[in-house]
């Protein structure tokens, strides 16, 4: 027993055993502090400044307070153009659309009130039915009246559609990718490449490529005759641009997240209704999509949280133009802090960073979890 | 049907002939498929490639495709790039921020997992409200009331002292673990353009703007929240019973962490690690905030580029290469261990 | 050393699960807690061990009081169920590990590597991974990095139970020897009788979070405490049969057994081993029973009889045989047989 006391002695052992009673807040400490500095304290430094216009002043900066002026500005006044759009009168078409959505919503939260009702369900999806018919809104009256969009409806597009493309090309390619084919691993390797290339390396390839003029496929654009087409001054083409270098970029997420998904199906389920006589398209209705589908939706939330970041591709490929065309929230946040704007600024951010909380945040509750309500 | 073990044309392109195989159409399809994919993915870096080796008229007068086909390659680009343009230092910048904050983030963010997986916390819900109260106090009374911000900080930190030994104790309501990693994952929704702001005007205090140290720090807290998501898993799946019996044998928490936990999730660990770093060496938002030319990083040398006279195709081609090159050889070689963070990351979510 | 447990509780929330657990083990002593799954055995241990806190109650080691002293300050060893290598580690590395983690020079570690994997023969293996080994001999490195730091008490968490049957029982015989050369004081978890009556000096019968008994091997098969006690030990366990006690006579409608010095009672329990009975003619019986099964295992005969709505165990020799439904008689070793309280479901004891 002569070794038990060599394990410390004396004052050491004091502070080794404080060290180790409390190691756990320790180990934790350092995590916490750094996300406290980076933020939270800025998300409270930015809540002020959101809320303050900022001047440059003799010897650095002045900051006043001015209440909700930003968000005002932004939403309502001067800078609404650039935010949400430039709305034109709803004609009757667009009344009938809006009208059926906030039916949609009251039909929902109706059923929502007679089913299971609870005061805190029943705030979170009064905010996301309000949330979903202003976006409808926004977009009927400035795409749908032939307005111009402002940059949330621009930021929404790509999150949108470019997620359900995504989703759609890259289970696609999953599915196919699971069949007993050849070189599997090859297409594995290959179709992941892209997940990892630097964003802003992907813009400046893609403006490569889609030089109508000099890039790889000049000579298709002129055998067709839009050989003194830009596709970078018409806003839906530019937008798709964006769009198609999104997609070429993360596609391969949601391929190699799918293709374990499929590939971690129980087989005997598969050969169970193989044997009850279904056949590949039933088998993938009833039998793969409800066992991959908890997965799908948990990839697609990941996708929208960082889909509402998108920065690089429009900065780099179009510089938000043309007009403010393919402009993202992000853009036009540091483009408001390139002139000295910082209130505003920040005010276009923590509008995005509820919009983007709310879709979330929906997503989750909504979809995320009910496709999830059969596993164990 | 004449006879039964006779297959019509149909039948032989439409159905398989054994319940292993494909086909012989969906088969084709899928190749066809797949290869176009494929083409899609490797044209873009094909071309690029190509395009670094081309001169100024090679790319001006024409899309020309094959090198010593329809152009003759050279090397005056990479030439100009590497030894003319200051670009190797914006590289070196890059390696380092990204190594350096890659490390620290996967330290910090594995201990943090490891404690919150092992170790019971809790926190009382009124402590924290009270500590943002202070926080928000403190910001307001340094913005608006021109206090020095050492007094107004020192002041909070006091009353909150004086808040837990007192008050505090009444309240019951506290967060477990969950709550904690809960809160420290979400601030990944949190998009970065939100709080790159109140950073910058941070690091202009501490006169740390456009150094490796600003980038350095703010990208280990960038990525914080994965390594947090992706190791918890991990270190859940050891058994408790090796680290109970380290702990018996003599070794503390932080031993256990070194010795045992640490090794035992090495393979989660190395995908955890390259993850976050592909993550940090692709950053641009913050680096184009955070950098100007001391601590610049490739992201933005590269989109920098946009001179006047319109880009420059032939040296913007060399900076792409070199600076996705490195990326691409760890995605081809170590692909499965990158794709089994992902994976953990999205399954379990 | 001598470790003793003084009135410990504890509670995980709402649930306790460890009630008033009073226990003293003497110097070199080996003490099994024995009980079925989830009756606190093993969360005992785990707060001798300091893996678990003490809700309350006293627990020392020696002359110190280790309530509230980290795990690696009690200078405690412990197996575990799962054994807990180190998989990363070799043989030699997870001998060494505890003490590598209190300096001991180098020289000197190999030394005693080599010493402790001596005990559990195990010289040969030293450079490979527990992935290698087959589940005895990773056991037995178990076995060796407990040993190897001399501590002042073992602590074992089913140890063996996760071993196939010939196995448990040659590592039962090696762990009885060891412990009895080593000299080292041992709180042993089992939920297996077998290994608690071959391997303990003292046996400690746990459930529901309370002590039912704490006896030698054999008091506790001869003596059971009470009914949960009998009903535990013994495969197949001690036979239960409710009636009354009347004239130093214990009674059923089946026939009854003279029990001298009891007093009167309208309810109890009567207790006997099966292999403490044996079949007979109806006339000569002390009770009167009908045959329902008749089974040879090979080295004897299992009888189930039924007594009305219970039924009893008579252990036979491996030549016997009943046919079933059969009337017969069953005579019991009154010496040998217990009386029980059945509101309490404790002994009753002969007044006299």
């Amino acid at each position: 027993m002569a070794v038990s006391d060599n394990i410390a002695s004396g004052s050491t052992r004091n502070f080794e055993e404080l060290v180790d009673r409390h190691s756990g807040r320790i180990m934790v400490l350092p995590a916490v502090l750094v996300l406290l500095a980076f933020a939270i304290f800025p998300l409270i430094i930015s809540a002020y400044l959101a809320l303050s216009r900022f001047a440059l002043a003799p010897g650095g900066f002045k900051l006043t307070f001015i209440g909700l002026y930003n968000f005002k500005r932004l939403l309502f006044g001067a800078q609404q153009y650039h935010l949400l759009g430039t709305f034109k009168p709803l004609g009757a078409i667009h009344w009938i659309l809006l009208l059926a959505a906030v039916a949609l919503c009251v039909y929902w939260l109706w059923r929502f009130s007679r089913d299971r009702f609870s005061p805190f369900g029943f705030v979170g999806r009064l905010i996301s039915a309000t949330f979903a018919v202003a976006v409808w809104y926004f977009v009927l009256a400035s795409i749908g009246t032939g307005g111009v969009p402002g940059t949330l409806v621009t930021t929404l597009i790509y999150v949108a559609i470019g997620v359900a493309i995504q989703f759609g090309v890259g289970l696609g390619l999953a599915l196919l990718c699971s069949q007993p084919i050849r070189a599997r691993n090859w297409f594995r390797v290959i179709f992941f490449i892209p997940l990892i290339v630097t964003p802003v390396g992907i813009a400046y390839v893609f403006r490569m490529l889609a030089d109508m003029q000099k890039g790889p496929f000049a000579p298709v654009t002129r055998a067709l005759g839009l050989g003194e087409w830009a596709w970078s001054t018409e806003p839906w083409s530019a937008r798709f641009m964006v769009i198609a270098g999104d997609t070429w970029q993360w596609t391969p997420f949601i391929f190699i997240v799918m293709l374990a998904a499929v590939e971690n199906q129980p087989r005997d389920q598969v050969e169970a209704a193989r044997i009850d006589g279904a056949g590949g398209w039933q088998i993938f209705r009833d039998i793969t999509w409800p066992a991959i589908a908890p997965i799908g939706a948990t990839v697609i939330l990941i996708r929208l949280i960082e889909a509402f970041k998108i920065i690089d591709l429009p900065n780099v490929l179009t510089a938000g133009g043309p007009g403010l065309s393919t402009e993202s929230m992000t853009l036009h946040s540091f483009l408001a802090w390139r002139t000295q704007d910082l209130g505003g600024s920040a005010a276009v951010g923590y509008i995005l960073l509820f919009a983007s909380t709310i879709t979330c945040v929906s997503f989750f509750n909504y979809v995320v979890t009910r496709a999830r309500r059969h596993q164990a | 049907m004449s006879a039964p073990n006779a297959k019509t044309l149909m039948q032989r392109l439409f159905e398989p002939k054994s319940v292993e195989a494909q086909a012989l159409v969906p088969k084709i399809a899928t190749y066809a498929v797949l290869l176009f994919w494929t083409l899609v993915v490797l044209f873009p870096l094909y071309w690029v490639l190509v395009t670094s080796f081309k001169s100024e008229s090679d790319v001006f007068s024409g899309p020309f495709y094959l090198p010593f086909v329809d152009f003759q390659p050279n090397l005056d680009a990479w030439r100009f790039m590497l030894l003319e343009n200051n670009t190797l230092w914006p590289y070196f910048n890059s390696v380092i921020v990204a190594a350096c904050s890659t490390v620290l983030s996967v330290l910090i963010g594995s201990l943090a997992a490891y404690a919150l997986v092992r170790i019971q916390f809790h926190v009382k819900l009124a402590a924290i409200g009270c500590f943002l109260l202070l926080l928000a106090a403190v910001v307001v009374a340094v913005a608006a009331g021109g206090i020095p911000w050492p007094i107004a900080s020192i002041v909070a930190i006091v009353l909150f002292v004086i808040f837990l030994g007192t008050l505090g104790r009444r309240f019951r309501l506290a967060v477990g673990n969950n709550d904690i990693e809960f809160w420290m994952i979400s601030n990944r929704i949190m998009p970065p353009i939100v709080a790159v702001l109140p950073i910058y005007v941070m690091f202009q205090h501490l006169r740390l703007l456009d150094t490796q140290v600003a980038l350095i720090a703010t990208y280990t807290a960038v990525n914080l929240p994965i390594v947090v998501w992706l190791t918890r898993d991990f270190f859940a799946g050891i058994p408790l019973d090796l680290e109970e019996s380290a702990e018996i044998d003599g070794a503390s928490k932080f031993r256990v962490f070194f010795t045992i936990a640490l090794p035992l999730v090495r393979s989660g660990l190395v995908a955890t690690l390259l993850l976050v770093l592909i993550l940090a060496w692709n950053e641009y938002l913050l680096a184009l905030f955070l950098s100007n030319a001391n601590a610049q990083t490739m992201p933005v040398l590269v989109s920098a580029q946009n001179t006047t006279r319109g880009p420059q195709w032939w040296y913007m081609s060399v900076l792409i290469v070199i600076m996705i090159a490195p990326v691409i050889v760890i995605a081809t070689f170590l692909q499965k261990h990158i794709a089994r963070g992902l994976l953990i990351g999205a399954v379990k979510g | 050393m001598q470790v003793t447990l003084r009135d410990i509780y504890k509670s995980f929330g709402e649930v306790e699960v460890v009630k008033g657990l009073n226990l003293e083990v003497a110097d070199g002593e080996f003490v099994v807690l024995l009980g079925p799954s989830g009756c606190g055995k093993t969360t005992a241990l785990r707060m001798v061990a300091g893996l678990e806190s003490v809700t309350a109650g006293r627990i020392s080691i020696g002359e110190r009081d280790v309530t509230n002293v980290l795990p690696k300050y009690r200078d405690v060893a412990m197996v575990f169920q799962s054994y807990a290598l180190y998989p990363h580690m070799t043989v030699a590395e997870n001998i060494g590990y505890p003490l590598k983690l209190r300096d001991v020079p180098k020289m000197e570690r190999d030394g005693r590597i080599r010493e402790a994997a001596g005990k559990v023969h195990l010289e040969d293996y030293l450079d490979r991974y527990p992935r290698q080994l087959s589940g005895g001999q990773r056991q037995r490195v178990a076995l060796a990095r407990a040993i190897v730091r001399r501590p002042s008490l073992f602590l074992m968490d089913e140890p063996l139970s996760n071993l196939d049957a010939k196995l448990r029982g040659y590592m039962r015989s090696e762990l009885k020897r060891l412990q009895a050369d080593l000299g080292v004081t041992t709180i042993y978890v089992t939920h297996d009788q077998i290994e608690a009556m071959t391997l303990a000096h003292r046996v400690a019968v746990m459930n529901k979070g309370v002590v039912q008994q704490i006896a030698p091997p054999r008091e506790i098969y001869d003596n059971p405490a009470n009914l949960f006690v009998a009903g535990f030990i013994g495969s197949p366990p001690m036979n239960t049969v409710p009636g009354a006690i009347a004239d130093g006579q214990f009674r059923v409608p089946q026939g009854g057994l003279a029990l001298p010095g009891h007093a009167p009672r309208s309810e109890a329990i009567l207790g006997f081993r099966p292999e403490d009975a044996t079949i007979v003619d109806p006339g000569q019986a002390d009770l009167r029973a009908t045959v329902f099964s008749c089974e040879l295992t090979g080295n004897e005969t299992i009888v189930t009889c039924s007594l009305g709505e219970t039924q009893a165990i008579v252990q036979m020799d491996k030549d016997f045989d009943v046919a079933a439904d059969a009337q017969v008689g069953i005579r019991i070793n009154a010496r040998k047989a217990c009386l029980f309280d059945p509101a309490s479901g404790n002994r009753i004891r002969p007044d006299a």
